[in-house]
């Protein structure tokens, strides 16, 4: 019998005797408790490009920096800290180490998996072998690379990756949904074949109003490979920053963009949405802890007003 | 009677309990990047353990030294040593290509898209495996002829880039445009047409160049470029040549 039983028990036959106060403390914390917070942390990286060791000795800048054998090191210490951990990828998992040259994908998503990827997305550099080459390493991913605006129905890949999900960490519900680049004039078309591209703004609000009020997200994270921000009106991060109302957190990669630290930004609601990119190679670990409080009133506050205090 | 009023007592701590669990305001929330250093994050032994069978097959191959730079490497706008080095590598390796082919051609002109070079060439040894993170992709070598016209665009489109990995031509750069073009120390010709050498990637349209899809004619060698650097580079250590490069004023900007 486990434990959450017998409290039940305890709590049912404590009231039954009308011993309200004894109750309360018989009954698991996290259920009752006035002030319980709960801290989500998540972790990501981006642009990886088959760093699974980090740089080597001879590279003048990132000498023995990065790499994801780190990078899974550092998340497993997160974990204990913070069972409440999830660890995401951006895309560009593919290409740039021999051990894509000569292991294709097969490697990459082996080791991400035993890094312990909760989830991941798909890059512009996943189709280098061309869908074939995504299709046969694939079964070597124990986490789902989440899309949700390249259609792939008329495709080998038809049905293979999901285009959202949910996420429940101690009663928190995390709902993540995923965009991708533009693949023409970046791709070659032999590469992508069919593959459909859809207009990721639309397919983002869509998809957060989806998460937020259907699957009643507490947190709605974009995983994006769009880039963080272009000098033209191309789509990027931020304009989906700017262009969405319920995302919290928009996760980019493909620019290899170095920050400093996440971007606070304002969403089209006027609410508060970070942007974060963890540079590339596992050069940097993006974390962002969200902290929650469980509350016994309905609502004590908009989520804005809240940070906005 | 007690015991009905226990259990609307019940009923109530059970609803309560129930919209509890669902309701969670974001109080606040904390951000950092981390950097991912030596010092700070030591490797994961299981992850190690995992990649170690891959990385003793692979070592064997990528560790032998092939050459060595005089200088390092970066690449960089509008000329760089590592664009200048690779835009006349590339020609020069082509031209080879095309002799041992018998295609009966010589190309004019190379170009490397800024965005396919990976990484820099360090001053020293330069190994098998840094060739595969300058150059990762599978990409072929391919040659195109263009008509004076399409070269002129395509040369307008390395000056809007301001500046590129490019063999053979000279240019002003002049409002986004390619002024006052040479090729082959020769002033550029509408009646010409000229042979580039590039990558299938770009060939196809890749990084926007679809001025590249009217081509009048088309060779794909289905040489590796990659496999097209590590034997110039194999060649000239033959020769006891060490690498080199320079800026030598192939694009001047206005």
């Amino acid at each position: 019998m486990n434990t959450k039983k017998i409290n039940r028990r305890i709590f049912i036959r404590n009231v039954a005797t009308g011993t309200a106060g004894i109750a309360l403390g018989a009954v698991p914390f996290s259920v009752l408790a006035n002030n319980d917070y709960t801290t989500i942390t998540i972790l990501h990286t981006n642009d990886m490009h088959c760093h699974i060791e980090p740089f080597t000795g001879t590279n003048e800048r990132y000498a023995n920096k990065g790499g994801l054998a780190r990078i899974a090191r550092l998340a497993k210490i997160q974990r204990e800290k913070n069972p409440n951990t999830l660890l995401l990828d951006a895309g560009d998992m593919f290409q740039g180490t021999p051990y894509f040259n000569y292991f294709k994908g097969e490697l990459m998503l082996k080791v991400m998996s035993a890094a312990g990827y909760d989830a991941g997305t798909i890059g512009n550099h996943e189709f280098d072998n061309g869908l074939q080459g995504i299709l046969d390493p694939l079964p070597n991913a124990q986490f789902p690379l989440i899309n949700s605006n390249y259609d792939f129905s008329d495709t080998i890949l038809d049905g293979k990756f999901p285009g959202y999900k949910v996420f429940k960490r101690s009663g928190i519900t995390i709902g993540i949904y995923g965009v991708g680049i533009e693949l023409k004039g970046l791709v070659g078309q032999m590469h992508y074949e069919n593959t459909v591209y859809n207009e990721p703004v639309a397919v983002a609000q869509k998809m957060e109003n989806f998460l937020k009020n259907e699957k009643n997200c507490d947190l709605v994270i974009c995983l994006s490979h769009l880039g963080l921000k272009y000098r033209n009106s191309t789509v990027s991060d931020m304009v989906l920053a700017a262009e969405t109302s319920m995302t919290d957190l928009i996760i980019g990669g493909h620019t290899h963009t170095y920050l400093e630290k996440p971007i606070e930004t304002k969403n089209k609601a006027g609410k508060p949405v970070i942007v974060n990119q963890a540079w590339w190679g596992g050069l940097v670990v993006g974390k962002i802890d969200f902290v929650f409080e469980r509350t016994k009133k309905k609502k004590i506050g908009t989520y804005s007003q809240v940070l906005e205090s | 009677m007690r015991q009905s009023f226990s259990y609307t007592l019940l009923i109530t701590w059970v609803l309560i309990a129930v919209s509890c669990k669902n309701h969670f305001v974001q109080k606040s929330y904390e951000i950092q990047n981390i950097s991912v250093t030596e010092e700070q994050n030591v490797l994961d032994s299981s992850i190690v353990r995992l990649y170690l069978p891959y990385k003793n097959i692979l070592e064997k191959d990528m560790n032998r030294v092939i050459s060595f730079s005089e200088v390092e490497m970066t690449k960089g706008k509008p000329e760089s040593f590592l664009t200048n080095f690779l835009g006349d590598l590339l020609l020069n390796e082509g031209g080879n290509v095309a002799k041992a082919q018998e295609m009966g051609i010589v190309p004019d002109l190379s170009f490397f898209n800024y965005g396919g070079i990976r990484t820099s060439l360090p001053e020293g040894e330069i190994t098998v495996g840094k060739i595969f993170e300058l150059m990762p992709f599978e990409n072929e070598m391919v040659f195109l002829e263009l008509d004076g016209k399409q070269t002129q665009e395509f040369l307008d489109y390395v000056a809007a880039k301001g500046g590129d990995s490019l063999g053979g031509a000279r240019f002003k750069i002049s409002e986004g445009k390619a002024k006052d073009a040479t090729i082959g120390g020769k002033p550029i010709s509408e009646q010409e047409k000229y042979w580039l050498v590039t990558n299938d990637y770009v060939a196809n349209g890749g990084d926007g160049l679809d001025v590249l899809k009217g081509r009048k004619q088309f060779i794909n060698s289905k040489f590796k470029i990659r496999d097209a650097i590590i034997s110039s580079l194999e060649e000239k250590q033959k020769n006891n040549e060490k690498l080199t490069a320079k800026i030598d004023g192939r694009f001047i900007v206005e």
